[in-house]
């Protein structure tokens, strides 16, 4: 089983990739044993959920690669964080929960897309837009390994 | 020569809020105050809006109460709207507060408070946090996580949106309960109140280890608010304000939301945003109340469930009048979650919940309405007064916490005054201070969120503005 977790803020611009990546990502899966999601943050209430998945794949803008960049790739649990807010955690930090809470070491990918715009608003930027369906082609080939 | 302890921001609650503590010249602590650091503004900046919009609206106030106040507002627009909305749109407004009492809950007790109360208020504050509870207690941490997604999942499937859900409407509600959501909310019913007896067992257990906290956090005589049904009992969605003094005696009891403004004057201080409401004939600030689950238990009848009721008798037990230490608040919060979930499995048995008669319509018909509810954190306020073309004119909301804002104070100067000793500040001390305003689960405005981990900065500063002591925590 395959989960496909588009998260980000739809009304902060390129932040809201992963969502738009993920709802065109869910009409490629049907009949795949593949489940997509959609989150504004992702908490810890993400775990029980994911806690069932053999590979998840956290679809996110980055401000750390160059605008419109995708990079796709393994990612490992972190087991060297605290936490003082549970507000927002990393994939990393997911996979160490599920490790911890639920015995489980599903294989993590986080496919990125480096963002520009990031203001108040819907819409995503040309940058960002013109590499979406390079996006959604590598995370299909994550799907599909 | 008189200094200032300040303690900003303070952690683990929701929104931010800062601590300032002045000592005399003997390093004694003089006063305390807590104080809300971060404006909203939505009461001004509603005018002029249409008020069908206002429940959507008002909901963005909060992150984890969205539902509380969505609630509040839609009953000020059924009043304008001069409507009887239909029962079992009030059905299942009462099932949606359920989801919003079990899922805040259990963020309040086993997010952000079981770090004190299973790791230790002196225990390493690296470890004191939730990661901290999922290595030393991965059983208790899986169950607070399930418990969340539980009353998440209440919500979720009855506004189609975990956070604000635009599903209370003026008049009810915007689409009618499943068969199919019914039968998956009934499944998880056994889940959930096996989770909340057995904490229920486990906190009990514990609590003679707290004598200390127990005596010293907000242990002091107060009056209380809350809602009570027609019979006197426990009640979160509906219902009559009674207030009761600190032995427990009633002083206003089946008061019509509606007139909360005979009742309770609002105050405020220059240092704070928080406004500060008091129990009127008593004036400001002798008119100090407390609202939420302590409060709730001490001004009900009882409940009128009977896992809760059983549990709630116990409780009383523990003092003859009301219970007073805030450190309860934990104890009561648990109750009150086996209390909404038999709740919630009265109301989806009920067979008028699937029933789709589910919303009155009307245009404006009245020029005021207030909409009160019992928030998780205590008892909500919404009052709104709109021209004839439906246009908000003027709006007054008296949040949960605002009510126990001089409570919040007075809990705060009786730690200090307990635990601060001399000019070095430990971190067990700021951690108490925090601790007692964490009891109260406050909700500072869930909208502010810090990036990242939060810094805790306290500093000691003499009158002169030189800083004589600080202690930072990552």
């Amino acid at each position: 089983m395959v989960a496909v977790i588009g998260y980000g803020n739809m009304l902060r611009g390129d932040d809201g990739i992963g969502i738009v990546a993920v709802r065109q990502i869910k009409d490629f899966v049907k009949g795949l044993n593949v489940d997509t999601y959609e989150y504004h943050q992702l908490t810890i209430d993400v775990l029980p959920v994911l806690s069932v998945y053999e590979k998840i794949i956290f679809i996110d803008c980055s401000t750390d690669i160059s605008h419109g960049e995708v990079l796709c790739h393994q990612i490992e649990s972190d087991n060297t964080f605290t936490l003082t807010m549970t507000h927002h955690l990393t994939p990393q930090q997911i996979l160490q929960l599920l490790e911890v809470l639920y015995n489980k070491n599903p294989s993590g990918y986080i496919c990125k897309v480096g963002g520009r715009a990031f203001d108040f608003g819907c819409g995503i930027s040309k940058e960002v837009k013109d590499s979406t369906p390079r996006l959604i082609e590598d995370c299909m080939r994550l799907i599909k390994d | 020569m008189p200094k200032e302890i300040v303690i900003e921001p303070v952690t683990r609650i929701e929104g931010h809020g800062k601590v300032t503590i002045f000592l005399d010249d003997n390093n004694d602590v003089k006063d305390a105050r807590f104080a809300v650091t971060q404006f909203r503004g939505f009461e001004k900046f509603v005018e002029g809006r249409p008020f069908t919009e206002m429940p959507s609206i008002v909901e963005r106030i909060c992150g984890i109460c969205p539902v509380s106040h969505s609630l509040a507002a839609s009953k000020a627009c059924d009043a304008i709207l001069g409507v009887r909305i239909p029962s079992p749109a009030i059905k299942i407004r009462r099932l949606l507060n359920c989801g919003e009492f079990i899922q805040s809950h259990a963020l309040s007790f086993f997010h952000l408070s079981s770090p004190d109360l299973l790791l230790g208020f002196d225990s390493n504050p690296k470890e004191r946090n939730i990661v901290g509870i999922i290595n030393a207690y991965p059983e208790l941490a899986k169950s607070g996580i399930r418990l969340r997604q539980i009353g998440g999942h209440i919500v979720e499937w009855l506004g189609k949106k975990r956070v604000h859900p635009a599903w209370v409407v003026p008049g009810g509600v915007n689409e009618p309960l499943s068969l199919e959501h019914r039968d998956m909310m009934l499944r998880e019913i056994p889940e959930a109140l096996e989770i909340t007896q057995k904490t229920l067992r486990f906190f009990k257990g514990m609590i003679e280890d707290f004598r200390d906290e127990i005596r010293t956090f907000g242990n002091f005589p107060s009056m209380f608010l809350g809602l009570v049904d027609a019979n006197g009992n426990w009640e979160i969605t509906d219902g009559y304000l009674r207030f009761i003094d600190s032995r427990g005696h009633i002083v206003a009891d089946m008061v019509e939301p509606s007139r909360y403004k005979e009742f309770i004057g609002e105050a405020v201080e220059e240092y704070s945003y928080l406004k500060s409401p008091y129990y009127k004939p008593l004036g400001y600030p002798n008119g100090m109340y407390r609202v939420g689950p302590l409060s709730r238990l001490n001004i009900c009848n009882g409940f009128s469930t009977p896992l809760a009721n059983r549990e709630w008798a116990e409780f009383r037990d523990l003092e003859r009048g009301p219970v007073l230490s805030s450190f309860y608040n934990h104890y009561a919060r648990l109750i009150e979650i086996l209390a909404v979930i038999e709740l919630e499995e009265q109301l989806l048995n009920d067979p008028e919940i699937l029933d789709t008669h589910i919303r009155a319509y009307a245009s404006v018909n009245e020029n005021e309405g207030v909409g009160c509810v019992e928030a998780p954190r205590g008892t909500l306020f919404h009052h709104y007064k709109v021209n004839k073309e439906g246009l908000m004119q003027w709006a007054n909301m008296i949040v949960a916490t605002g009510n126990n804002n001089l409570a919040i104070n007075q809990s705060v100067l009786q730690v200090v005054q307990h635990y601060i000793k001399g000019q070095e500040i430990t971190e067990a001390m700021i951690n108490r201070v925090e601790a007692v305003i964490r009891a109260y689960d406050p909700c500072l405005s869930c909208s502010t969120h810090a990036i990242g981990q939060m810094p805790l900065i306290i500093t000691l500063v003499d009158c002169m503005g030189k800083v004589i002591d600080r202690l930072s925590r990552d």
